[in-house]
């Protein structure tokens, strides 16, 4: 697990969207939009920033550093 | 299901399975055949692979785009690295078997040519299996 925790699920679910269709709206993989919402993967800051908006909220709302 | 992935995915299944039959199973069951009947047979696997992933990302540019995003660029990296101690690895053992005259120079040569092919695809076929590529 990686040093950062997420609250991709939360958001994708009150934005109505699967994992496919967001990973859609942000041009990867649903593996990859999945690796991220389980900690497996850190995105880049771009791919992070991509998730934000497409959840229509800001990087800091969706990341957070684990204490 | 992204069919380049997919199309990757059996690529590398194909040459590392491929590699595996033709080094443990063809070549000690065919003594007699030229060495270099298995080194184009090997070079076919990895034509193939190659040709197939091509030609299906180029009929699929959107799925190629997501087939190839941050994750399977890391991984891809990473099957490079795994490659390269592969080669260390099996260089070390060739050395040893060269060194006590139970391997020549070039036969020595030409195994050390295979975990390079061999390796960063096995990596592949893992990192697919376990979600990290495509």
């Amino acid at each position: 697990m990686s040093g950062l925790a997420n609250r991709m699920r939360e958001y994708r679910a009150r934005a109505g969207l699967t994992q496919a269709a967001l990973a859609d709206r942000v041009e990867v993989s649903r593996k990859t939009i999945n690796t991220v919402e389980n900690g497996v993967f850190v995105p880049s800051t771009i791919l992070a920033l991509k998730l934000a908006a497409a959840l229509e909220t800001t990087v800091e709302e969706l990341f957070q550093l684990n204490s | 299901m992204n069919i380049v992935a997919v199309t990757r995915f059996l690529g590398n299944l194909l040459v590392s399975v491929g590699f595996v039959v033709v080094i443990l199973l063809a070549m000690p069951g065919f003594p007699g055949v030229s060495g270099w009947v298995w080194v184009a047979l090997l070079l076919g696997f990895v034509l193939v692979s190659g040709i197939a992933q091509l030609v299906v990302m180029g009929l699929r540019p959107q799925e190629a785009k997501t087939a190839n995003d941050e994750q399977v660029a890391l991984s891809n990296k990473d099957s490079y690295l795994f490659g390269y101690w592969c080669v260390m690895v099996v260089f070390l053992v060739l050395l040893g078997f060269v060194l006590t005259d139970r391997l020549s120079a070039t036969q020595a040569f030409f195994f050390l040519g295979l975990p390079l092919g061999i390796g960063p695809s096995i990596y592949m076929v893992f990192a697919f299996l376990r979600g990290r590529a495509g």
